[in-house]
């Protein structure tokens, strides 16, 4: 084993600008809680019936979203690694383009498509069904921006399997869904978990696609985003409470996902 | 091999702090061209008229420049509170401009400029077929209004609450507030829910009616439920340029100002 040496120059030259980019992000995040810690109960802010109303409903659409984000994104991603058909740079191109959207943007496509006066809605309206303003149009929203994150990296995990252990499994006698499921499934699979805790994240954090699409009312489509943003204007210290707390379970469900992840990879 | 290393670093650190430099100075680069600057935290309402009257201001004042941020006036005064660079502020209500005086933010006594009178607003073909501020009540209605600490959203649970006590209604109030879709942080959210039909009906101020062209119309409300909202405006204690700041805010209630307020759908101040 090497030992690295610290004071050198070029270690210097790494170590530094490393340092300053990790302070800029660390420096905010360490200031927000120290002032929410000092000036306020982020306990009691927790038994609040609007912090835990917006809690359970940020957990319960985001990890909605990254399902149907996992389950639809991982035939797309598939897709898009393996086989060649007409129009896949377009559809490639196309899954991107929410990453680089503003959200409000997608919130405004959504409600143009899926409102009451929509493309789509309006014939959903006319046999009753209005998406606008519910739960479920957080989740659409959510899923629109936050699924690419998914499709990118399992595309990429996809790619990265080594094409040769599949064929190996194919002369064992395994069929195509066999070794799907046991070869490169498991050797795809950090990047099919790293893509899963990325979506998640966005979708756990969507604000602006959300405000347009799906409203702000509480229990319904207020997430911690937009109580978060609502107590900013009411009571600095709620919201530097509620703010804390998602920090606090956003770094604890990525602790357990990074962990989960090193379980799953796969053996060299 | 280490020089190898420390070269392929080198170029993008030094890019990347190169950057990091430049961003320090383009958040202060804006305050030392020539003239002043001046800016004005205005309501979300504002917008066209507040618009009007700074061109007209930077028209006869050469020298000065004048930027515009419109936000729902309880931002503003958050912002403003946690030491906002604002020159002027312009309320949509008295709430958030009298939490800033009796916290010493402001300078002197903050004016009101103009009033804005509340409306009950549809979209232009009335989907939810909304003639009278009673129908809020029906189930299949979508209701958009303003938060409980947005000025409209104030403005309009005051209306619901006038209407209420004049007919003896006493559960209307709730009633319209449980059957709410949306509560929106600015008047403005609230009209472009209305005016893309994504909402049947939601309370805004007049002036958004008319700044719609004809995309959202005003159904009447009657005398009792109506409300007419004071804007105040002021000079924050923190401008660096207060003489200039005191030369807008008299522009604003100067003929001149009054007039292109008017013109907008603003009653007077008086």
């Amino acid at each position: 084993m090497v030992r690295p040496r610290m004071l050198t120059w070029s270690n210097l030259a790494v170590v530094i600008p490393g340092a300053i980019l990790v302070a800029l992000i660390a420096i905010p995040i360490g200031a927000l809680i120290a002032r929410g810690v000092s000036h306020g109960d982020v306990l009691a802010a927790l038994r609040t019936p609007f912090a835990t109303t917006a809690l359970w409903l940020s957990l319960l659409t985001s990890g909605i979203s990254v399902v149907v984000a996992v389950g639809l994104g991982t035939p797309a991603a598939y897709l898009l690694a393996r086989r060649s058909f007409p129009g896949r740079s377009v559809i490639d191109t196309l899954i991107d383009l929410p990453i680089v959207l503003p959200p409000v943007v997608g919130g405004l496509a959504l409600l143009v498509a899926l409102g009451p006066r929509g493309a789509i809605g309006q014939p959903l309206h006319a046999i009753g069904v209005n998406v606008a303003f519910t739960t479920g149009a957080v989740i659409v929203a959510q899923i629109f921006v936050s699924a690419p994150f998914y499709v990118r990296s399992a595309r990429a995990g996809f790619e990265g399997v080594d094409r040769r252990l599949e064929a190996v499994s194919a002369t064992l006698g395994a069929g195509s869904w066999t070794t799907f499921r046991r070869v490169t499934i498991p050797m795809a699979m950090p990047a099919l978990v790293g893509g899963a805790v990325m979506c998640w994240a966005r979708a756990l954090g969507e604000f602006g696609a959300t405000i347009m699409f799906a409203g702000n009312l509480a229990g319904r489509t207020q997430t911690m985003p937009l109580a978060i943003l609502e107590a900013i204007e009411t009571d600095v210290d709620a919201a530097l409470a509620l703010a804390i707390i998602l920090i606090v379970i956003a770094v604890g469900i990525l602790t357990v996902f990074k962990g989960l992840a090193w379980i799953g990879r796969p053996i060299q | 091999m280490r020089t190898g290393r420390f070269r392929c670093v080198a170029l993008p650190t030094l890019l990347g702090m190169a950057a990091l430099v430049m961003c320090l100075f383009l958040s202060t680069a804006c305050r030392s061209g020539s003239g002043t600057e001046i800016t004005i935290f205005a309501a979300a309402s504002l917008r066209e008229s507040f618009k009007e009257i700074a061109d007209a201001f930077e028209r006869s004042h050469p020298n000065t420049r004048i930027a515009l941020n419109f936000a729902g006036s309880q931002t503003l005064r958050a912002q403003i509170a946690h030491g906002a660079a604002a020159d002027v502020f312009a309320s949509a209500d008295e709430v958030h401009m009298d939490a800033l005086a009796v916290a010493g933010r402001v300078i002197g006594a903050p004016r009101v400029f103009a009033r804005n009178v509340l409306v009950l607003a549809v979209p232009a073909n009335n989907p939810g077929d909304i003639t009278h501020v009673r129908d809020l009540v029906a189930s299949d209605v979508r209701i958009v209004l303003g938060a409980s600490d947005v000025p409209v959203g104030r403005y309009a649970r005051e209306s619901l609450a006038r209407y209420a006590n004049a007919v003896g209604w006493r559960a209307f109030p709730s009633l319209v507030l449980d059957e709410a879709d949306s509560f929106e942080f600015n008047v403005r959210l609230i009209s472009a829910k209305i005016e893309l039909g994504m909402a049947d009906a939601g309370m805004v101020y007049r002036t958004e009616v008319q700044a719609s062209d004809g995309a959202i119309v005003e159904v009447p409300l009657p005398l009792a439920a109506v409300v007419v909202a004071p804007y105040p405006i002021a000079v924050m204690s923190n401008s660096k340029a207060p003489a200039i700041a005191r030369q807008f805010v008299d522009f604003v209630v100067s003929p001149a100002g009054q007039k292109t307020l008017a013109s907008h759908g603003y009653e007077a101040a008086e």
